[in-house]
């Protein structure tokens, strides 16, 4: 007997696990969280680790969690720099956009006024000599410009067309030492010519001395030239200095025009062209 | 995985069946802990126990063998918060499976260890949805039960070498009685 149960010992002890194990997962099946004295002795033994292990492991994961939320922010911190990036040279376009418009709005305003039919035009290249005082214009003959016509701003005068070829015009600046305007003192209507120096600063020339000229005074075109409207600013008298010789005040004049920022430009024809035109249209 | 027969290892000492015994029940209660405590955090979770009742199944065919995978299965039913039964039936299951399989199979190879840990893995699943009145047959087909099961497999038979190497090498120290 005893040799059959020790030859056969591991089949019988499986055997015997086997139906202790089925008989304890029926009996738990049909009474689910029975008293099981054995079951709470082994979680006495085991719970302390248990919980200290569950602890550690609660805490890992939480670091890991928190280092992977970590990376998260950064990877989205990276792609909003990026997008604040983009936003920012959307905003700098939107100011330089907004910034155009209002100057040409002013242009158009000023187009409005002026007689004739004039012509925007944009500046589209400036001669970086010290010497010269000159720029191209983005249209030409084939857009109207023609030799001799002046260049405004909103602001005041700031040349003469000098050249036009059939897509660009070039253009002298008031400022330069070889130009010229009848101009008017706008308080007292002291006549004068404007005129630019090598240094790159306007005068107002051949006003006599003790004429009623002072500090501050707007200087306007006289519209004598033929070439400039009447009344368009030129800029404002900065200085007077009066010579013990000579017969005429030494006083210089700020334009009103800013000509190494000027972009936008209106191109007006002589009042010459214009009564011709008005002439021809009138007939 | 550690090459040896069971016929070869003399473990009549009492000494030898001591340090088994302890090597067995300290390897048990750290599975336990494991499978309890860390694991449960990770998205696949090898059950190590399952890897310790096949070793008990191969090396340990013996009324001992039997009663550690019970009562291993036992302990893991009282810490996991499951109704007791299902692991103790589930490791008694892979354990008679694997001792009754060495007994008749050289077991004592990779190729074939590795096939016993994947059939112990589907022998467990197989033993919870029984448990679970779960039509087993259908259920473990799903997509999503097969992938979970896969997962197991491949997990646990990537860690076996491990576990064996350990318990072997436990077996294997030299005594300092």
């Amino acid at each position: 007997m005893f040799e059959v149960l020790h030859r056969y010992r591991i089949l019988l002890s499986c055997g015997f696990i086997l139906f202790i194990s089925l008989l304890l997962a029926t009996v738990n099946a049909r009474f689910p969280y029975r008293m099981d004295p054995v079951g709470v002795l082994f979680l006495e033994v085991m719970q302390p680790l248990q919980g200290g292990l569950t602890a550690l492991t609660q805490g890992s994961v939480q670091i890991w969690d928190q280092y992977r939320d970590l990376l998260s922010v950064h990877q989205t911190n990276e792609v909003l720099r990026t997008r604040l990036a983009a936003l920012e040279r959307m905003h700098e376009q939107l100011i330089e956009l907004e910034l155009d418009n209002q100057r040409l709005e002013l242009l158009l305003g000023l187009g409005a006024q002026a007689p004739g039919s004039p012509i925007a035009a944009r500046v589209i290249g400036r001669n970086p000599g010290v010497w010269t005082h000159s720029a191209v214009l983005d249209k030409g003959e084939r857009h109207g410009i023609r030799k001799g016509m002046a260049v405004l701003s909103p602001a005041g005068v700031v040349g003469q067309v000098v050249s036009a070829g059939p897509h660009a015009a070039h253009i002298l600046f008031i400022s330069a030492p070889n130009s010229g305007i009848d101009a008017l003192v706008q308080r007292s209507r002291v006549p004068g010519i404007v005129s630019g120096t090598l240094a790159g600063h306007c005068h107002l020339k051949y006003v006599q001395r003790g004429s009623d000229v002072q500090v501050g005074d707007v200087v306007i075109a006289s519209g004598l030239d033929g070439i400039f409207p009447k009344g368009q600013q030129i800029g404002r008298v900065i200085r007077i200095a009066t010579r013990d010789d000579g017969m005429f005040q030494d006083i210089e004049v700020r334009l009103s025009a800013e000509l190494a920022k000027i972009e936008e430009v209106l191109v007006v024809a002589p009042a010459v062209v214009r009564a011709g035109a008005a002439q021809l249209g009138g007939g | 995985m550690p090459q040896r027969s069971s016929e070869q290892e003399p473990r009549n000492s009492e000494v030898g069946r001591l340090r088994t015994f302890g090597l067995i029940g300290g390897c048990g209660a750290v599975a336990i802990l494991l499978q309890t405590s860390v694991l449960p955090a990770l998205p696949f979770a090898p059950d190590l126990l399952l890897i310790v009742c096949v070793y008990l199944g191969i090396y340990h065919r013996s009324v001992g063998g039997a009663a550690w995978a019970f009562f291993l299965g036992y302990a893991l039913d009282s810490c996991s918060g499951l109704p007791v039964g299902a692991h103790t039936l589930a490791m008694s299951l892979v354990f008679s499976a694997a001792a009754l399989m060495s007994q008749s199979l050289w077991m004592n190879n990779p190729v074939s260890v590795c096939g016993l840990i994947a059939m112990a893995v589907l022998l467990k699943m197989v033993t919870f949805l029984f448990l679970h009145g779960v039509e087993w047959a259908s259920v473990l087909f799903l997509p999503l039960v097969a992938r979970y099961v896969l997962w197991d497999v491949l997990f646990s038979i990537l860690l076996t070498p491990l576990i064996f190497a350990l318990l072997a090498m436990g077996e294997r120290a030299p005594s300092r009685a």
